[in-house]
C-alpha cells in the first residue's frame, strides 16, 4: 500500500473515531480543545494586546489561528532564550521543515523544504516590517538583520506557498519576524551569552515613555565570534565581528491611528575565503597528443625497441582526450617527466622528423603572477578526478585558498501607519529605505543596494461572510557595483578579467504589485481564501499568481486544510547579469592563459512553482496536539548552479519537482513537562535526477521540564539526513549527524534568567556545511558550553 | 520515483485548470455560503477574547475588606443570562488555568440562566463581587444593582453603561473588542478600577 494511501486511511480512521460533529447545538455546551489551547494563548497577552485580536480574521495573516490553511510554527523569544539559542536563524533549527546548518562562526544558513541547497533564497524574508532580500544574490544574511529578543515579538514561519499575500519570492515560505511596540519594551533589560570558544553576544534595550500616547526605545548589539576549526584541524579564520544599534518611535495620532517610525544599522568585519585549487589550470593536450600520434608516425618504426615501448607505455596510460588539470598537479607531473630516464632515452632517440622532442610543457613563473599563487597555497587537497588517470592516480592538487576581507555596512528606516476606518476597512501604509554595503574581498566584488519601498495594505468586511484584503507596493532598488581583479588573477599581457563582472547597464529596478484576496466563511466548518497577486517586475516581467486555500473542521478535533498556488521567485542579479570568471587555463598549444567565463544569463525567466499542499491538525486535548503537512511542487526553470566546465552560463535554469511532508507534535505532558518535536521528510528532482543538497530526513525532539518555579532543565535533539554539497572538483558529503543539547535555566523572581547549556554533546565536533565553490572544506561544529544572562531593569 | 511517474503526475496539467477554475468560480462569489447559519466561530472568538478581558479587569480591580466575604470563604462571580457562545466555559477555563484570586479568595463562579427567580435573588445578595450580563442576558440592570450594589458590573453593549449606569461593558467596533467604562468605576473607593487602564486609548472608552 502507498505512502499516501496509507495516509489517507489513518485520517479517515481517526476522523471517525474521535471527536464529535462541530455544530452549533454541541460546541456551545463546551470548549473543543482548539479553543482551550487558544484560550492558554490569550491568557498571556496583556490588555493592549488583546485589544488587537481582530473579531474577523484575514487568513493568510493570522498565523496562529488554528484554522488557517497553511503549514505554520510560531517562534517566541521565550523559545531563543529557553532553549540556549544564540540568535533568531538558530531558533530555526526546532522548526520542522527547516534545516539550519551552521558553515562558519559567522554564518548559519537556513533553508526551508527542498530546493533551497545551502541557501536562503527560496523563502521571503520579512523582518521588523520590510524585505529584507538582497537583489544580488536574491537572498538574505539573517544573521546581520537579526533584531536582540528583547524586542522580538515573534517569528512567524510560513511554510509553502504564500504568493496572493506575500507575493514574488514567497516560493517555499515566508519567515516573518515581527518586532514588539515600544510600549512593551520599557524599562531596561540585558542579555549576555558567552561560549567556551569565545563567542560572545551582549545586546542591551531601554524603553521610554514620551507621552501618554507615545514611546521610544533604542538597542545595541556586539556579537564577537570567535575563530573555529575546519574540518581538517587548520584555523577557519572566521573570526571577527557585528556590531548593530537601533530604535523605534511609536505614537498614537489618535483613535485607530498608530505611526510607528524604526531603523537601524549594522557593521560586519569577517574574512572569507575562495577555493582556488582548480582556479589555475594546465592543458596537457599538446603533450597528449604528441605522445598518442608518434606510434602512427611512418618514421615509428625506426625508434629503438625499448623506446617504442616506453611511447606504447605511455599511450596505454594517457587516456585520448585529459581534462585541463590544475597547474598544481601539472607541475608534478613535469617534474616526474624530467626526471624520468625513460622519457629522456625516448627524446634522445627523437629526432627532428619523428619530433624534435616530449617535452611537457608548463608556464613560465614569470607569466602569470606565481607569487600570489604561492603564498596562498596552504598543503594539498583531494582531486577525484585524477583517480581515473593512472599516471596521476595517488597526486593530489595543491590546495590555494584566498581570504580576503567581508564587510556588510547596512542601515535601515521604516514607518509604518495604520488605522481602522468607521466602516472597519484596516488599512496600513509602509515605506521603507534600506541601504546595503557588502564587499566580498576574497573576490573582489562590491554592491551597494539602496532600495524604496512603499506599500498600502487594507482589508474590509464585505457581507457577514467575506474579507477582502487587498494591497499595492512599490519597490525602487539602485544599485552601483564594483569588481576588482585580484592580485591572482594579474596575468602579464593577457586581457584580464575580474571573478565577478556585472552589467552595468542593469542598476536601476522597479517592481510593482497589487494583490486581492477574499476570506470566505462559507459555511461554519469550512473557510476559504481565494486571491491573486499581480505583479510588473524588472527582473520576471509580468506575473500573475492565483491562490486558493481552504480549511474544513471535520470535527472538534481535527481540522484538514488543503492549498494550491502558483508562484514565483524572480531570478537574482548574480545569475541574471554577473559574469563568472573563475579559471585560467594554460593553454600548451598557443602557450597562452586563457580565461574561461560564464555569462551571466539575461534570458533567465523567472521560476514558477505550481505548489500543492494538504494538510492535518489534530488536538485530542488542550495538552496535543499534531499536525501534519504534505506538499508537492511542480517547478519549471528552477535556477540551479551549472555543473559542466564546459557550460556556457554559470546557472542553468531546469525543470524539477519535490514532495514530502512535516509531522509535528506539541504535548503538555503536564503542568512540569512539555514536550515538542517534529520530523520532515523532502525529496527532490531535477530534470529527474535525485538531488541531495537538502537532507532527505530531518527530526527534532526538545524537552522542557520545570525541576521547580525557577529551575527549568531543557534539552534539545536533533538529527539531519547526510547531504551532498556540489562541486566542481570534489563534492564533499555532510554525513548524518545527530545532535544533543542539554541546559539548565533558572529564572529567579528578580526578573533575572541564567543559563547554562551544552550544546553538540554527543561528539566533539561534526560538520554541517559550506559554501559551494566557494569553500575548500566545511567548518567544524564543536562542541560548546554556553552562559546566558538575561536581565530586565 | 514511483510518485513521478503516477497518473497524479500525468494528470496535473487537468488538474491544474480544474484548481484554476475552481478559483474563479470561487472568486466570482459563485460559491454558495450558507447565509443563514450564524457565524459561531466569530462569536465564539469574541467569547474567548471577552472571557480573557475579564480575567484582566478583575486583576484591575480593587475592593475594600467590607466588600470581599471572608478571608476563608470564596469571592463570587454571578454570570447573568444564557450562554451559546461558550464565554462562562472560556471564563472558568481561564479562571483556572491561571489560579484566579480576588485578594486570596478561591472565586465561585455562579452561571444563572433564568430570571430574576428565588435562588437568583439568593446568590445575587449575597455580596458578588463581579456580575457579568452575558450578551443574551433578559436581566434588568437596575434590578440587580438594588440586589448588589457594591458588585462590579460587566455587560455587553454601550447602553449597559450609557444608559444602565453599569461600570463596564465591551463593545465590538471596527473588527476588534474594546471596554466602555464608567468614569466613577475609576474614582470611586471600591470596586475601584486601577486607572492605568484609562490609558489604552485604542481599547478603552470612558463615558459619564
Amino acid at each position: 500500500m502507498s505512502f499516501f494511501r496509507s495516509l489517507s486511511l489513518i485520517i479517515v480512521t481517526l476522523c471517525v473515531t474521535s471527536g464529535k460533529v462541530y455544530t452549533e447545538s454541541n460546541s456551545s455546551n463546551g470548549l473543543t480543545p482548539f479553543e482551550k489551547a487558544d484560550l492558554r494563548r490569550l491568557l498571556e497577552l496583556d490588555v493592549s494586546n488583546l485589544s488587537q485580536i481582530p473579531i474577523k480574521g484575514v487568513l493568510g495573516y493570522e498565523q496562529e489561528y488554528w484554522r488557517n490553511p497553511a503549514s505554520v510554527h510560531v517562534i517566541r523569544p521565550e523559545d531563543i532564550t529557553l532553549n540556549g539559542y544564540l540568535n533568531s536563524v538558530e531558533a530555526l533549527r526546532g522548526v520542522p521543515g527547516m534545516h539550519v546548518s551552521r558553515g562558519l562562526a559567522y554564518d548559519n544558513f537556513a533553508s526551508m523544504r527542498n530546493f533551497s541547497g545551502f541557501s536562503t533564497q527560496k523563502f521571503l524574508g520579512k523582518i521588523g516590517g520590510r524585505e529584507v532580500s538582497q537583489l544580488m544574490l536574491g537572498s538574505a544574511n539573517y544573521s546581520v538583520d537579526d533584531y536582540p529578543v528583547a524586542v522580538i515579538d515573534r517569528i512567524e514561519v510560513i511554510r509553502g506557498p504564500g504568493a496572493s499575500i506575500w507575493g514574488t519570492n514567497a516560493v517555499n515560505g515566508v519567515l516573518n519576524l515581527v518586532t514588539k511596540h515600544s510600549a512593551n519594551t520599557q524599562g531596561n533589560s540585558v542579555r549576555l551569552a558567552i561560549q567556551d570558544n569565545g563567542t560572545f553576544l551582549g545586546d542591551y534595550v531601554h524603553g521610554g515613555k514620551l507621552s501618554d500616547d507615545s514611546y521610544y526605545r533604542f538597542w545595541v548589539r556586539d556579537q564577537e565570534y570567535a575563530e573555529g576549526t575546519l574540518d581538517s584541524g587548520l584555523p577557519a579564520r572566521d573570526d571577527g565581528y557585528l556590531r548593530k544599534a537601533g530604535f523605534r518611535f511609536d505614537k498614537n495620532l489618535g483613535s485607530d491611528l498608530n505611526l510607528y517610525i524604526a531603523g537601524g544599522f549594522a557593521t560586519r568585519r569577517v574574512e572569507h575565503v575562495l577555493d582556488l585549487s582548480n582556479r589555475l589550470l594546465h592543458d596537457p593536450s599538446k603533450f597528449v597528443s604528441d605522445v598518442r600520434n608518434l606510434p602512427a608516425h611512418p618514421g615509428f618504426s625506426l625508434l629503438s625497441a625499448s623506446n617504442q615501448q616506453v611511447v606504447n607505455n605511455l599511450v596505454a596510460i594517457l587516456p585520448s582526450v585529459v581534462p585541463p588539470i590544475p597547474l598544481s598537479v601539472s607541475q608534478q607531473l613535469g617534474g616526474v617527466l624530467a626526471l624520468s630516464p625513460d622519457l629522456a632515452a625516448l627524446n634522445a632517440g627523437l629526432n627532428a622528423f619523428l619530433q624534435p622532442s616530449l617535452t611537457y610543457d608548463l608556464p613560465s613563473a614569470s607569466s602569470y603572477p606565481a607569487a600570489a599563487w604561492g603564498a596562498n597555497s596552504n598543503g594539498t587537497v583531494n582531486y577525484p578526478a585524477l583517480n581515473s588517470i593512472s599516471l596521476l592516480s595517488g597526486m593530489n592538487a595543491g590546495r590555494i585558498e584566498r581570504y580576503g576581507e567581508m564587510t556588510n555596512d547596512s542601515a535601515h528606516i521604516v514607518s509604518k501607519v495604520d488605522g481602522i476606518t468607521d466602516f472597519d476597512m484596516e488599512w496600513s501604509l509602509t515605506g521603507s529605505l534600506d541601504h546595503t554595503d557588502i564587499y566580498m574581498g576574497h573576490l573582489g566584488y562590491e554592491w551597494e543596494q539602496t532600495q524604496y519601498n512603499l506599500s498600502f495594505d487594507a482589508n474590509f468586511p464585505l457581507a457577514d461572510r467575506h474579507r477582502i484584503s487587498y494591497g499595492v507596493a512599490t519597490q525602487h532598488t539602485d544599485l552601483d557595483v564594483k569588481s576588482e581583479i585580484l592580485d591572482i588573477f594579474q596575468f602579464p599581457g593577457e586581457t584580464l578579467r575580474p571573478i565577478l563582472d556585472y552589467d552595468q547597464s542593469f542598476t536601476k529596478f522597479n517592481r510593482f504589485t497589487g494583490y486581492i484576496q477574499d476570506s470566505i466563511s462559507s459555511t461554519d466548518t469550512i473557510l476559504i481564501s481565494v486571491g491573486a497577486k499581480v505583479e510588473e517586475n524588472d527582473l520576471a516581467g509580468f506575473g500573475f499568481q492565483p491562490g486558493v486555500r481552504a480549511s474544513w473542521m471535520a470535527n472538534e478535533q481535527n481540522i484538514f486544510w488543503a492549498g494550491y498556488a502558483k508562484t514565483h521567485r524572480q531570478p537574482s542579479l548574480r545569475e541574471r547579469y554577473t559574469d563568472l570568471t573563475p579559471l585560467w587555463t594554460w593553454n600548451s598549444t598557443t602557450s597562452k592563459w586563457e580565461s574561461k567565463t560564464y555569462e551571466g544569463d539575461s534570458s533567465l525567466d523567472r521560476e514558477e512553482m505550481d505548489a500543492y499542499e494538504l494538510g492535518w491538525r489534530l488536538r485530542p486535548s488542550e495538552d496535543l496536539l499534531f499536525e501534519l503537512s504534505t506538499y508537492y511542487y511542480d517547478t519549471q526553470n528552477a535556477v540551479r548552479g551549472a555543473t559542466s566546465l564546459t557550460s556556457v552560463n554559470a546557472y542553468e535554469a531546469k525543470d524539477a519537482k519535490a514532495f514530502g511532508g512535516e509531522l509535528s507534535i506539541d504535548y503538555r505532558v503536564s503542568d512540569l513537562w512539555r514536550i515538542r518535536g517534529g520530523y520532515s521528510f523532502a525529496r527532490g528532482e531535477v530534470e529527474g535526477a535525485r538531488v541531495y543538497d537538502f537532507p532527505e530526513n530531518t527530526a527534532s525532539l526538545s524537552s522542557h521540564f520545570k525541576y521547580s518555579d525557577e529551575v527549568t532543565l531543557i534539552q534539545n535533539l536533533f538529527y539531519s539526513g547526510k547531504t551532498e554539497i556540489p562541486s566542481d572538483y570534489n563534492p564533499i558529503t555532510i554525513p548524518s549527524h545527530l545532535r544533543l543539547d542539554l541546559g539548565v535555566v533558572w529564572q529567579t523572581k528578580g526578573d533575572w534568567e541564567i543559563g547554562l547549556f551544552g550544546r553538540d554533546l554527543l561528539e566533539s565536533y561534526h560538520v554541517e556545511t559550506m559554501y559551494p565553490g566557494v569553500d575548500v572544506e566545511p567548518a567544524r561544529v564543536e562542541r560548546t558550553f554556553m552562559l546566558t544572562l538575561l536581565k530586565k531593569f | 520515483m514511483l510518485f513521478f511517474n503516477s497518473r497524479f503526475r500525468k494528470n496535473l496539467t487537468s488538474r491544474r485548470l480544474f484548481v484554476l477554475l475552481g478559483f474563479f468560480v470561487a472568486f466570482s462569489g459563485m460559491i454558495p455560503v450558507d447565509a443563514n447559519t450564524s457565524l459561531m466561530d466569530e462569536k465564539r472568538r469574541v467569547a474567548r477574547v471577552q472571557a480573557t478581558y475579564l480575567t484582566h479587569l478583575i486583576k484591575f480591580t480593587n475592593w475594600e475588606q467590607p466588600d470581599l466575604p471572608g478571608k476563608s470563604e470564596s469571592a463570587k462571580i454571578i454570570m447573568l443570562g444564557e450562554d451559546k457562545n461558550g464565554f462562562v466555559e472560556s471564563f472558568r477555563f481561564l479562571a483556572s488555568q491561571s489560579n484566579m484570586k480576588i485578594d486570596g479568595r478561591d472565586l465561585e463562579i455562579i452561571h444563572l440562566k433564568q430570571k430574576l427567580n428565588s435562588e437568583a435573588k439568593l446568590k445575587l445578595s449575597q455580596k458578588p463581587q463581579v456580575i457579568f450580563f452575558l450578551a443574551e442576558s433578559n436581566f434588568i440592570v437596575s434590578d440587580i444593582k438594588k440586589l448588589s450594589p457594591k458588585s462590579l458590573m460587566i455587560g455587553n453593549g454601550r447602553d449597559f453603561v450609557v444608559e444602565f449606569d453599569g461600570d463596564i461593558s465591551f463593545t465590538n467596533s471596527k473588527n476588534r473588542i474594546r471596554l466602555i467604562i464608567n468614569k466613577k468605576t475609576f474614582s470611586r473607593n471600591s470596586p475601584k478600577l486601577s486607572s492605568s487602564i484609562s490609558t489604552l486609548r485604542n481599547v478603552v472608552e470612558i463615558v459619564r
